[in-house]
């Protein structure tokens, strides 16, 4: 890809599709009645997009490109599970971060 | 802004600060990521100010680097976008009163939290009756306040980001820390057995699919995750999640 004029083009593209996206049922305004099934429906849309994208990162290596790199030793799944405990006991944010990348930086050197 | 909407613009900042260690975490390690890749400081800068959609800009900075054609980029985007664009139908009634531009603005502003925050306040849209009488439009100065909130967090976090990666070595992993805060705003919704079943849904198949093109693996969990959740929620029709 070409430097500059390429790059600012592609910022300009995406910031297009973060407005398209965001905005894409709303645009219609009142032309459009969406069903109460289809309300109903997406209840849990937040929830599984939010876990689409962090499972992934929990799971897979950095820069992995499928499934079949999938390796129980990653420190991410430990320190994600870390996390998930030191959260489900404290509900304190900070104190999450702190248990799980300790736990993530302990298994990255030691193990 | 009368007093009265004034004082739900405030609410809604309030409210979605209360996730500011997880915004901030996640625009840090996004800002971080964009410093480290093949863009200039004020094309990093530029990304996050304009595009303002972090999982669209970490699918992005690999393609770039690699060279790929813009379209495809673009393609990305929008697919790692496509979540949002289900988040728009549940918005579509709420908002249908306000002229084009606003509903423009509002789509644009209403990211992740944002959607997820206020359909929890505001599962049901307002009847003609209740809009009328609802002269001060409160829903949306609260929506406002918390776009405010999300914005000016995800940026400072952002651009520290960006101004700060040098100074970050790489082998501190620090972009496990966004994966870390995301899960503070997912466990809270595991409150009941269909949720949980949606969840694990979510994650054996945007984990198993990860390699496919676009990635389309986000679209596909979301889609199963919406029917198993649909078949195990034995809660009467109409009750907010």
């Amino acid at each position: 890809m070409q430097v500059d004029l390429n790059i600012a083009l592609l910022v300009i593209g995406m910031t297009v599709m973060t407005i398209c996206s965001r905005s894409f049922f709303i645009l219609l305004g009142e032309r459009i009645k969406i069903s109460p099934l289809m309300l109903e429906a997406i209840r849990f849309a937040p929830l599984a997009a939010m876990i689409a994208i962090l499972a992934p990162e929990v799971f897979l290596p950095t820069g992995a490109s499928s499934v079949a790199q999938f390796d129980i030793h990653l420190p991410n799944i430990w320190g994600g599970i870390a996390a998930l405990v030191a959260f489900y006991f404290s509900r304190k944010m900070l104190f999450t971060l702190v248990v799980g990348m300790a736990v993530f930086t302990a298994i990255r050197f030691w193990v | 802004m009368t007093p009265q909407q004034k004082q739900f613009f405030i609410d809604g900042f309030k409210e979605m600060s209360h996730s500011g260690v997880t915004i901030l975490t996640w625009g840090f390690v996004t800002g971080i990521a964009m410093a480290k890749s093949t863009l200039t400081l004020h094309q990093a800068l530029a990304m996050s100010l304009l595009v303002y959609a972090g999982s669209s800009q970490l699918a992005a900075l690999p393609l770039i680097a690699a060279g790929l054609p813009i379209w495809m980029i673009l393609i990305t985007s929008f697919m790692v976008n496509l979540r949002f664009v289900i988040f728009s139908l549940g918005l579509q009634a709420h908002f249908s009163y306000l002229p084009l531009w606003r509903r423009i603005f509002l789509g644009y502003y209403t990211a992740d939290f944002g959607y997820l925050l206020y359909i929890k306040r505001y599962p049901k849209s307002q009847t003609p009756q209740e809009l009328n009488a609802d002269y001060q439009h409160l829903r949306l100065q609260w929506m406002m306040g918390m776009q405010l909130a999300n914005w000016v967090i995800w940026q400072v976090g952002s651009i520290s980001g960006i101004l700060l990666a040098s100074q970050i070595p790489n082998s501190w992993g620090l972009e496990f820390a966004g994966s870390i805060a995301l899960l503070a705003i997912i466990v809270p919704m595991l409150d009941r057995s269909a949720a949980r079943w949606a969840a694990l849904t979510a994650t054996i198949v945007a984990v198993a699919t990860y390699g496919i093109p676009f990635r389309l693996n986000i679209v596909l969990a979301i889609g199963t995750a919406l029917i198993v959740g649909m078949m195990t929620d034995k809660s009467p029709k109409g009750s907010t999640p």
